[in-house]
């Protein structure tokens, strides 16, 4: 349509005098439509990037962190080998290098904005959407933006590599090329099949899925030629779309034939849950994209309509283009607290950032997960204050929320952290690389890797964990704070964070031993069960799971080991609530000679006795009393020992 | 010469000092030691067909000059740290060196001056070693499999391809492992592999056939795992294992792999047959292996009585360092198929050691096992050596040469029993290689080499272990795609005979 307008133009400077005063006229006119068409296309570019921006890196920036440290990207060569298995894979290894940038959140944000912006004027080119019509651009990147927060807890069940970033430059690429198939398929249909041919190849071996689509979107924009050249380019494309996959299938021994023609898609499914949720954002943009390519809309026609008086169309389709973007991303964005929350801890536990933990974790609005409690417990222990606050936090937990049937295990999550700090080397090595054999090798399972290695003194794997890390591009200089360790492990017993752990470590016994998945229930069996005389560290790390398990005849023995391990010390205010409750509960030991806190211990446990048996005279039910004595007693054990149920671990 | 002539001149001058060799520097420092090189190439014995040995120098420096010597050639090398070799001249390298040896000298500049580090030598043994080699590549892990592939590899330069890839027919229901390949005397016309969880049974390549059997019967405990095919007729002799895997909670073996009950099975691969060899259920017997002549079958055993028969798992947990493997030996008539008594070759529990992977030598004068503390799964196992047992002489010897401080297990002899492979966890600890050393005819091992890579760090960033390498005369011709249109079909049952 457009060359059909410049033809009109070229012919008309031909005519008499009058007729080229119109034509300036309308050129004056059609100068002011262009110029408001590219204004209004520079306002919708940034309220939507100002919008991106806020979504992503304010609202976001916790998850994006995550993201990076979920991800990896390494400069070498046979990084990039790894990845060139599969058709589209070079959009996953570029998505991974530009992924790395969410080290900073506002930095990627924004290197993903320029590229949706780029995006955005390339679609208004491709599909030749002028004036009120370039808002339409902005619905692919729109649905590119529900799909960046859309993931929630699949976050760790993602075996897209380069997920944040690879479908963005993979449109972005093939925005470019429908574009410059519009500029050249004026010159002949021959070259017109050409290109179709050609990008279906290349379109396909560089962004998979999407190179296809966006061959036969080429194919439905050839608006130009005659009605027989726009049937052969629509044939030439389906063939192509058909063919090149199998033939490629013969190629890549690392493909299924059934996945050939959706190579690169984000497809998210475990063993027992296929997530449709996910895939909505890449369907609507799919969608979008055909329809944009059918119309083939141009602007001119419909700036006669505006001038018409349907006004309305012009307001109808900016409020309904714009409320969409808006009201999809705020739908898709997986806003959960609690989700947020265990990405700020888990970081400012990697960080040895304790009492940053304990303030998140004291921020949680409502009930935390159980992840929390146990990332809360590791800041506690690591601060010296378990004894003392571990009750004085919110223990009654929630599931992890999630839309759809993912069953999370903790032990997919963020079990290698936890196990870390509690020395289970073994079990954290484990799951670190049980979880990289299922997703990819993170950032984040080559950090606790390299924390194991050097604590149990495999230093030649600890030094390959940091040759990989120094691969990196931000954390290189974490892996050479730990490097001269590895040739001086003298400096791992003046780290303080390692220090703490092969305290741990020293103290264990080897025994054969499984966790069976069950991250939690494997700690509390494991320290409840343990003894240990010779670090305080240790010991103190079995008192306090023991109050966890509520497993009384492990307490005593532990409590009085303790007791005796730190002679003049005060004793913890939640040891002494164990202590004063099960003596009075079993009567089998004998606490009258313990010196218990008078006031804290002896007359709070009088007045909680009290309360409580008022309530059930008054009969109240268990979920009543409890409910009604946690505002007084909810940061006691014995609130937590009575009326905590269920740990809902998983 | 015009002015654009000037121009192309110099460019050109420009472009060839660019791409130039670097030059060995006139003056220097002695360092009176050998230079830290990765893979460890130093005074090590290699064949005169395999590809360059590409290294890294680890030592404090910007720049290397490494000149390699051998006879009247001489070649130099640098790119940063890394000595990339050309394949042309290391083959010039190769031919002058072949029953002699190669000079490396190295020196690096470590900003102000250069150092020249004691030059180290690379024998070239006169025998030639089998063009190729294959493994399974896997992730060192316990129970996940993501990718699994089985890889063949050309020696004789860096090419590498795939066998088989499990992501042809996993799915995230389902995925497959993929292990025990295996093939008769060298050659790829009679291989195999097994395939577990999706799609199961034995993938089996018969000449030109491609079958896939289900080997579980009713009368045996599971179906076939650690396979040898006998070296002539198309029978493979697998033992039947029941395995379990826990986990040192402390202990860098990290995780241990047991049979709680193991039997051996001889499969008639034309007939679709299946006999008892040995099913004694005080007696966990596995890994066999045939001599080259296909009159004896090895194998290890390992008695173990349960004191209770409910909780096998339970006690073979706890009892996990009472398992002692021993090396034994039965008869077997070509003819008949049948097996003699067995005898003990290796008495390893009485030295309270364990002797699992036995091999014997084509020439039939050697077997090589796998020496560790206890149990059968070596890999896992640090203190786990190669041994060889002369078998006309009976002694054993550990030679240190082949060995390292870390688990080396996985043992095998080339065709020409010259060189012996090894799994090795010398690296690091966790991540399995492939090394090769040299036995010469007089016995004596030399020093092992890492199998050669174009990129010298391609094994610091490589994921994935080399699982069950194995010497091949010629590469498999069946494509990934065939195996995977096979493995999609039903497996056929085989029979149980007696």
């Amino acid at each position: 349509m457009a060359s059909n307008n410049k033809q009109k133009v070229k012919g008309e400077k031909q005519q008499p005098q009058k007729q080229t005063q119109n034509n300036t006229q309308r050129k004056k006119e059609s100068f002011v439509t262009l110029n408001k068409g590219y204004l209004l296309a520079i306002i919708y570019g940034v309220l939507f990037a100002a919008f991106a921006f806020y979504m992503l890196a304010i609202k976001n920036a916790d998850y994006l962190y995550a993201a990076q440290e979920h991800s990896l990207f390494l400069f070498d060569k046979s990084f990039f080998d790894m990845f060139m298995v599969k058709p589209g894979a070079l959009m996953s290894y570029l998505g991974c290098f530009c992924t790395q940038f969410f080290y900073h959140p506002a930095l990627g944000t924004s290197i993903l904005i320029a590229i949706w912006l780029v995006t955005y004027f390339l679609t208004i080119k491709a599909f030749n959407l002028k004036g009120m019509y370039s808002i339409l651009a902005l619905l692919p990147i729109g649905a590119l933006l529900c799909s960046e927060t859309i993931l929630g807890y699949w976050l760790y069940y993602n075996k897209v590599a380069g997920y944040w970033f690879a479908p963005s430059l993979g449109l972005m690429v093939n925005m470019l090329m429908i574009w410059m198939y519009r500029l050249f398929h004026k010159k002949s249909r021959w070259v017109d099949y050409a290109i179709i041919v050609l990008w279906c190849i290349i379109g396909y071996w560089a962004t998979g899925w999407m190179g296809l689509l966006a061959t036969l979107i080429m194919a439905l924009t050839n608006v130009t030629q005659s009605p027989k050249s726009r049937i052969i380019s629509l044939l030439i494309a389906v063939a192509c779309i058909v063919v090149i996959p199998i033939i490629a299938f013969r190629f890549y021994t690392q493909m299924r034939f059934c996945d050939a023609w959706m190579v690169g898609f984000p497809v998210f499914e475990t063993e027992t849950v296929d997530a449709t949720r996910p895939w909505y954002p890449f369907i609507v943009l799919t969608i979008i994209l055909l329809v944009l390519g059918t119309l083939s809309l141009s602007t001119e026609k419909k700036t006669v309509l505006l001038k018409s008086k349907q006004t309305f169309l012009f307001i109808g389709l900016q409020i309904i283009c714009l409320a969409g973007i808006v009201l999809c991303e705020l739908g898709a964005d997986f806003d959960n607290y609690n989700y947020h929350a265990e990405f700020r801890i888990y970081r400012a536990i990697d960080e040895n950032r304790w009492q940053d933990a304990l303030d998140e974790v004291a921020a949680v609005p409502g009930n935390p997960t159980r992840e929390i409690i146990l990332l809360r417990d590791i800041a506690l222990n690591r601060t010296g204050k378990v004894g003392d606050y571990m009750f004085k936090y919110e223990n009654v937990s929630i599931p992890p929320y999630v839309y759809d049937s993912l069953d999370v295990h903790m032990a997919q999550t963020n079990s290698p952290l936890v196990y870390l700090n509690y020395a289970r080397l073994n079990f954290a090595t484990r799951w670190s690389i049980e979880n990289s054999v299922e997703h990819g090798f993170s950032i984040d399972s080559y950090k606790i890797l390299t924390r194991c290695a050097l604590v149990t003194g495999e230093y030649n794997l600890a030094r390959k964990y940091i040759n990989i890390l120094k691969k990196t591009l931000f954390y290189k200089e974490w892996a050479e704070r730990y490097e001269p360790m590895i040739d001086n492990p003298k400096l791992i017993e003046e780290s303080s964070e390692l220090s703490f752990l092969t305290e741990y470590y020293r103290h264990f016994h080897n025994m054969l031993d499984s966790d069976e998945g069950l991250v939690e229930m494997y700690l509390l069996n494991y320290f409840s069960n343990t003894m240990n005389k010779d670090s305080k560290q240790l010991q103190e790390t079995t008192l306090y799971f023991t109050l966890q398990s509520k497993d009384i005849e492990r307490f005593w023995p532990r409590f009085f080991l303790y007791a005796h391990l730190h002679p003049g010390e005060p004793m913890p205010i939640h040891y002494q609530e164990a202590a004063y409750l099960y003596g009075h509960l079993e009567h089998q030991v004998d606490i009258s000679h313990l010196p218990f806190d008078q006031e804290k211990i002896v007359n709070r446990y009088a007045s909680f006795q009290q309360t409580s048996n008022s309530l059930v005279q008054k009969g109240k039910s268990a979920e009543e009393v409890g409910a009604y004595m946690k505002p007084m007693y909810g940061d006691t054990f014995w609130w937590f020992y009575f009326f905590c149920r269920g740990l809902n671990s998983y | 010469m015009t002015k654009t002539q000037r121009i192309t001149f110099i460019l050109i001058c420009f472009m060839l000092l660019a791409c130039g060799r670097p030059s060995v520097p006139d003056s220097f420092q002695k360092e009176s030691r050998e230079p830290k090189v990765m893979p460890d190439y130093t005074n090590v014995t290699i064949p005169a067909n395999i590809c360059p040995l590409n290294f890294r120098v680890y030592e404090r420096g910007k720049e290397i000059a490494v000149r390699i010597s051998a006879g009247n050639l001489q070649y130099t090398y640098g790119d940063g740290m890394k000595v990339l070799i050309d394949e042309e001249e290391w083959k010039e390298l190769l031919m002058q060196s072949k029953g002699s040896k190669m000079v490396v000298e190295v020196f690096v500049n470590e900003g102000n001056q250069w150092m020249a580090y004691e030059p180290f030598n690379i024998y070239v043994a006169e025998e030639d070693i089998d063009p190729y080699i294959s493994y399974r590549l896997i992730q060192p892990s316990y129970v996940a499999y993501g990718k699994l592939v089985i890889a063949q590899r050309n020696l004789t330069n860096f090419e590498e391809s795939i066998i088989y890839d499990n992501t042809l027919v996993n799915t995230p229901q389902q995925g497959q492992c993929v292990n025990c390949h295996s093939y008769q005397n060298y050659h790829t016309d009679h291989m195999m592999f097994h395939m577990r969880e999706g799609l199961p049974g034995t993938m089996i390549v018969d000449e030109n056939q491609i079958k896939k059997v289900d080997l579980k019967t009713e009368q045996i405990i599971s179906s076939g795992v650690y396979p040898a095919w006998h070296p002539t007729q198309n029978l493979i002799a697998f033992s039947t294992n029941l395995i379990g895997q826990t986990f040192h909670t402390k202990d860098i073996a990290k995780v241990e792999v047991q049979d709680t009950e193991s039997d051996l099975i001889l499969y008639d691969v034309a007939k679709n047959e299946i006999f008892t060899i040995s099913n004694d259920s005080n007696e966990l017997e596995t890994f066999p292996t045939w001599s080259a002549d296909g009159n004896t079958l090895y194998y290890c055993s390992a008695h173990f009585e349960y004191n209770n028969d409910s909780i096998k798992d339970g006690e073979i947990i706890q009892r996990y360092r009472d398992l002692h493997y021993n090396i034994y030996a039965r008869d077997f008539n070509q003819q008949t198929h049948d097996f003699g008594e067995k005898r003990l070759v290796y008495d390893a529990a009485s030295e309270n050691k364990s002797a699992t992977l036995p091999r014997v030598s084509p020439d039939g004068k050697y077997l090589t096992f796998a020496l560790g503390g206890y149990g059968c799964f070596h890999v896992w196992h640090s203190d786990a050596d190669i041994c060889l047992l002369n078998l006309q002489t009976s002694e054993t010897i550990l030679p240190e040469e082949l060995n390292s401080d870390r688990s080396d297990s996985y043992p095998s002899f080339s065709s020409n029993s010259r060189w012996i492979m090894t799994a090795s966890r010398r690296d690091d600890n966790n991540y399995t290689r492939p090394y090769i050393a040299y036995f010469d005819k007089t016995g004596k091992c030399h020093k092992a080499f890492e199998v050669p890579q174009r990129d010298p760090e391609y094994y610091t960033l490589c994921p994935y272990s080399f699982n069950r390498p194995e010497f091949m005369i010629e590469s498999v011709k069946t494509t990934p795609e065939q195996f995977a249109a096979e493995a999609k079909k039903e497996a056929v049952k085989a029979h149980y005979i007696k």
